[in-house]
């Protein structure tokens, strides 16, 4: 009954002064409207990402690649796993990669496997492909059509089979291929890009069984490997849609939170605003029931009980708030969504009312609490006595000559010098939006100015592993001569110029220098057998190279070490002589990679640590540069330390640091390259001798013509550079094309690029390569850019329209309480602008405090910028711009304070002085 | 001589159809350096007549001449001039500034007008009126006869030609408030101020050398006007 009471109360003042309760209703609105949108946005996000991540990957979190030791009792016992699904292999397309298996219901419940046409296989002699095996194949087939191959079952002898293509599966594959940074001696690690009838069978060959599951809750990698031996199992992040070498939950979780943060953080900036007007707001209301709440205080209410009274009316306001800003914040979020269609999904779920409700309590109870807290600790005689003003009364010094209306400002401020805080801060917010578009602008103008020679590229991201000091020639899986010619000779292109990379080893005579040997560092620990500790280093295109740090005189090592990395070395040792005697050669072969890019593009300005770059030598095969990186040493968590070039690691402190003290300007390489034209099947050691005297060998005398430095390369790792023509000229093959760069000959519309580009995506799926559109990537940038700017302003707009509606609401409501005082200085001769006086101060003030704090944010961040990046901002321009918004401001402000100052002058003097 | 009159000053509230008539065709004039007081019933028009005469209302109807030239006609800003140059006004509930201090409240006036306050008169004020030690106090921490005397020096700090007073006694007890009025009269006659002033004190009235009796808004009694 009591607490109903008071609800009457609040509902009957609110019906009475509904006028004054308008600025708190609209705070409150505005709040849950943001709650609402920020909420939906970032599930929206998260959710969109999700769902284009189905597409490729479906739900996996995580396989296992034929493991049969492994059961999936097993993996359900270990409560590490929710579903689990399987992909059988069956077999592969001879001289290719291209494997056929099929799937379980569980498997194709996880992996959601699609088709881009047709359907599946429903019986044998079907088959459902992927576009890219079939590009891989070289084949130009389409549903319907019949092909025949030489299949290998696992294990198996091979057979000629006859298919009836049936579907064509979207890419998926592609995505949970591990052959980038996993190998096997015996097992398969393919993921099929084909899928067959569970009906077809094979005379020999074993069925591989690999498995796709998603996490129990809280699950991930890391523990999974903890469970089980490291390295068996591949998590699939999600926010790549890939397997990825390392647990991806932390960088999939690095990437939502990027993903939202930014949305949190304008949320939060528009919320901080919104909270200011709610508080200003509450103030006002609270401000107009002072003799009330005097009253009740006098007659016995205590601050709790004021509290509840009127903070009662908030929440009153909050429920009727509550139904209204949520369907504005849906019918917004729908609108956003609409406008984002891929990076944003409407999605409202009925939980996620939950934090909205929670977001828009916890600002309206910090917002109106504040003033609530104030008004409650009112003593009941403060109102009539002016308590707050007499105990300020002290510093007060009187004046006989003084400029009456600005001493009257002035006492006010010092009265209450919190009061246009919020105002203040809004104006620093308005302005700081100011800057960012400002600073934003450039870009924009940038975007569209800037020439644009690359048209599209293709990537390949993933590198062959091998330990072997040689490249190996898989045409199965490398875009060949023909495909590269096809490119170049496509209509309209202009321009392709080639990444590509292979290994050569460069002849040593003599010690390896101590930059070599980062990973032998004895000062950097021991190891488990009392050796040093082995530091994994990317130097060298992978772990082959460890073995320069053995001797002739080393010892083998005990036959009962553990020690991996030892072992490894000693192994890469034996190898590396056996290399040496069936080549030949007199010198220890140091691998390093051989990278050619079109270096005219390449950004030499900071990096040349020595000579200089003549591209035509390079071009002519006379002159390579060599990228030698200063290396620090870092010990990551597990205590694993790791070689890297200078800034790659920037995260931890580095334990020791290697300088280049090897190669220089105008030293000459032997460099000799090895291809192997085939996988090697056997291992044994009397194997690898027949096999090391087969390698194909190329070899070429060349001068270092600059050393590089600074900002990593490719891997970060030591790497000899030159051009696809100096390639040539040293006559080396390039076994691994990792890009290609293309510009077009004119401007094309967009049917054209289309049409170029699936044209490119079909020739890059033979080399597992993407396709990067830049035409469109600059579409999207420009109109994001346009769309933040966008944004920008309308929040501007938006804190530009709260700090003037606060500064001239806080006026108005002064001038309301001032009334009285008001009509006694006209009384005594005060014309209208010595009044305006007593209300302009205020607002210049805090128009001045709230541009000089955003000014002083600006210029730090400039200076910041300035002394740390190469980045610079627009100071002239951005600084000129705050000014002209801040004056703006002022204007604003004062237009607002002569239409309340009007109405209290409209009233004659005596209207004015009244008692009440 | 006269220096302020009034003609068929009428003053009406409300709205057309109920109107409530404060002030009824009242025409007026007063002596310079008279002191008239204006007395009646509550709601008899006293204060409407005061507030009309000092232009700190408007009328229904009428004129308030004032140096041969009506009053409404001036502008607002030309009327601000008028009242801190020439007019001073003593309130019922005093109307001090609270965020100044006694000393700056007296000069406000001056000050507003942007003139050098006349130190000798300033200081023969506060003599005059004892508040010499309570120059520093804000509003809120004096008594109502001290801010009675505050608002009183405020009225005269500018020397003006008539000074209006609206029951500068009401809210003081009957030895401030008669104490309150000596001193007005004292300054008053010393500077040759006319002093209207409104009461419904008949004990005060008396001192007045001209009363003018109001009723229903209108003009029931006058004694004339008597020169000092």
């Amino acid at each position: 009954m009591k607490q109903l009471s008071i609800n009457h109360i609040s509902a009957a003042s609110i019906r009475a002064n509904h006028k004054t309760y308008v600025s708190l209703s609209v705070g409150i609105v505005l709040a849950v409207v943001l709650a609402t949108v920020m909420t939906l946005c970032a599930f929206g996000l998260i959710e969109a990402r999700e769902r284009q991540v189905v597409q490729t990957v479906g739900h996996t979190d995580c396989i296992l690649l034929d493991v049969p030791d492994i059961t999936d009792e097993s993996l359900r016992q270990s409560g590490l796993f929710d579903r689990i699904g399987h992909q059988f292999v069956a077999a592969s397309v001879k001289d290719s990669n291209v494997y056929l298996g099929y799937l379980d219901e569980a498997g194709q419940g996880i992996l959601c496997r699609t088709l881009a046409e047709g359907r599946m296989p429903e019986q044998s002699g079907e088959i459902a492909i992927e576009r890219g095996a079939l590009e891989k194949l070289r084949l130009e087939a389409e549903v319907g059509d019949k092909v025949t191959w030489t299949l290998l079952p696992v294990d198996g002898l091979e057979e000629e089979r006859s298919f009836t293509i049936v579907g064509i599966l979207r890419e998926q594959s592609g995505a949970l291929d591990v052959s980038g940074f996993a190998w096997s001696s015996d097992g398969v690690l393919n993921w099929p890009s084909a899928l067959i009838s569970p009906d077809e069978s094979f005379a020999t060959g074993r069925l591989v069984q690999h498995r796709a599951m998603t996490y129990a809750p809280f699950a991930s990698l890391s523990q999974v490997e903890k469970r089980y031996d490291y390295g068996r199992f591949f998590g699939v992040s999600r926010t790549q849609a890939a397997v990825y070498p390392v647990d991806p939950a932390d960088t999939d979780m690095a990437a939502y939170t990027q993903l939202t943060g930014m949305l949190l953080i304008l949320g939060g900036a528009l919320l901080l605003a919104v909270c200011i007007g709610i508080s200003s707001a509450m103030e006002g209301v609270l401000a107009s029931k002072t003799e009330e709440i005097g009253m009740l205080r006098a007659v016995g209410a205590t601050r709790r009980q004021i509290r509840r009274i009127f903070g009662r009316d908030a929440w009153l306001l909050s429920l009727v708030a509550l139904p209204v800003g949520l369907l504005i914040g849906l019918g917004l979020t729908w609108l956003l969504c609409h406008m984002a269609p891929d990076e944003l999904v409407f999605a409202p779920r009925l939980w996620l009312l939950g934090p909205i409700v929670l977001i828009s309590a916890l600002c309206i109870v910090i917002a109106s609490g504040l003033p609530l807290r104030r008004a409650s600790r009112q003593m009941p005689m403060g109102v009539l006595r002016d308590t707050a003003l007499l105990r300020k009364a002290g510093s007060f010094k009187s004046k006989s000559s003084f400029h009456a209306t600005k001493l009257i400002a002035v006492r006010q401020l010092r009265i209450h010098p919190w009061r246009q805080i919020g105002a203040a801060l809004l104006v620093a917010a308005t302005l700081l939006c100011a800057a960012i578009i400002g600073e934003q602008s450039y870009d924009v103008v940038d975007d569209l100015t800037r020439s644009r020679p690359v048209a599209f590229s293709l990537t390949n991201q993933k590198a062959t592993f091998s330990n072997m000091p040689f490249s190996v020639v898989r045409p199965e899986v490398q875009l060949s001569e023909q495909d590269v010619a096809q490119v170049r000779n496509l209509q309209l292109v202009d321009y392709a110029s080639l990444e590509a990379e292979t290994k050569v080893n460069m002849l040593l005579y003599g010690e390896a220098p101590d930059y070599f040997l980062p990973f032998t560092g004895g000062e950097l620990g021991q190891g488990t057998d009392g050796d040093a500790t082995w530091v994994y280093s990317f130097f060298g295109g992978g772990s082959g190279l460890n073995y320069l740090s053995i001797s002739s005189d080393d010892p083998e090592p005990p036959a009962d070490t553990t020690d991996q990395q030892r072992l490894m070395a000693w192994q890469n040792y034996r190898n590396m002589l056996a290399l040496m005697e069936t080549q030949g050669l007199d010198g220890k072969p140091v691998c390093f990679t051989l990278y050619a890019t079109d270096l005219s593009r390449v950004d030499y300005a900071d990096r040349i640590a020595e000579g200089k770059v003549d591209l035509a030598a390079i071009d002519a095969g006379q002159q390579v540069l060599v990228y030698a990186p200063t290396y620090k040493i870092f010990r990551l968590e597990d205590d694993m330390l790791i070689a890297a070039a200078s800034d790659a690691w920037g995260r931890a402190a580095s334990e020791a640091e290697f300088e280049n003290d090897f190669f220089h300007a105008g030293q000459t390489l032997e460099l000799v390259q090895f291809v192997q034209q085939h996988l090697f099947d056997d291992m044994s050691e009397e194997a690898l001798r027949t096999n090391f005297a087969q390698l194909t060998k190329h070899d070429a005398s060349v001068t270092v013509g600059a050393v590089l430095n600074g900002k990593p390369i490719r891997n970060s790792e030591v790497c000899i550079l030159t051009t696809e023509a100096g390639a040539k000229a040293l006559g080396f093959e390039m076994t691994e094309i990792t890009g290609m760069e293309i510009s077009l000959t004119q401007d094309v519309d967009r049917e054209t690029e289309q049409a170029l580009q699936s044209r490119l995506e079909r020739i890059a799926m033979r080399g597992d390569m993407t396709v990067f559109n830049w035409l469109q990537s600059w579409r999207e940038q420009v109109a994001s850019s346009r769309a933040a700017m966008a944004l920008f302003v309308s929040i501007m707009l938006l804190f530009f329209a709260l700090a003037v509606a606060i500064q001239v609401g806080n006026a108005g409501r002064r001038i309301r309480s001032d009334t009285r005082m008001i009509g006694t200085l006209r009384a005594v001769g005060a014309d209208e602008k010595a009044l305006l006086g007593c209300y302009r101060l205020p607002m210049l003030l805090t128009t001045f405090i709230g541009a000089a704090l955003a000014a002083g944010l600006y210029l730090a961040l400039a200076i910041w910028y300035q002394l740390r990046t190469t980045l610079h901002m627009h100071v002239y321009t951005t600084l000129p711009l705050m000014l002209i918004l801040a004056a703006l401001c002022i204007l604003c402000c004062l237009a607002g304070l002569r239409m309340r100052l009007k109405n209290a002058l409209d009233q004659s003097i005596v209207e004015n002085i009244r008692e009440l | 001589m006269n220096i302020i009159s009034c003609e068929n000053l009428t003053k009406t509230y409300g709205s057309a159809a109920a109107p409530v008539h404060a002030l009824q065709d009242v025409s007026l004039t007063f002596e310079q350096g008279s002191f008239t007081a204006i007395t009646g019933k509550s709601g008899s028009g006293k204060s409407t007549l005061l507030h009309l005469l000092s232009g700190l209302d408007r009328p229904t109807s009428g004129e308030v001449i004032y140096q041969g030239k009506n009053l409404f006609s001036y502008n607002d800003n030309q009327l601000s001039v008028l009242r801190r140059r020439r007019f001073g006004f003593v309130f019922q509930s005093y109307n001090l500034v609270r965020e100044l201090t006694a000393q700056e409240n007296i000069l406000l006036p001056v000050m507003l007008d942007g003139r050098k306050p006349d130190e000798a008169h300033i200081g023969h004020l506060i003599e005059l009126l004892g508040i010499e030690d309570r120059l520093s106090h804000l509003p809120g921490a004096m008594s109502g006869g001290q801010q009675q005397r505050v608002c009183i020096a405020r009225a005269l700090s500018n020397k003006p030609a008539i000074l209006f007073a609206d029951e500068p006694t009401g809210n003081l007890d009957g030895k401030t408030g008669r104490e309150v009025l000596s001193l007005m009269r004292t300054v008053g006659k010393e500077l040759g101020i006319t002093l209207i002033m409104v009461t419904h004190d008949l004990g005060v009235a008396e001192q007045a050398e001209r009363v003018i009796r109001l009723e229903d808004g209108q003009v029931a009694e006058d004694s004339g006007a008597v020169s000092i």
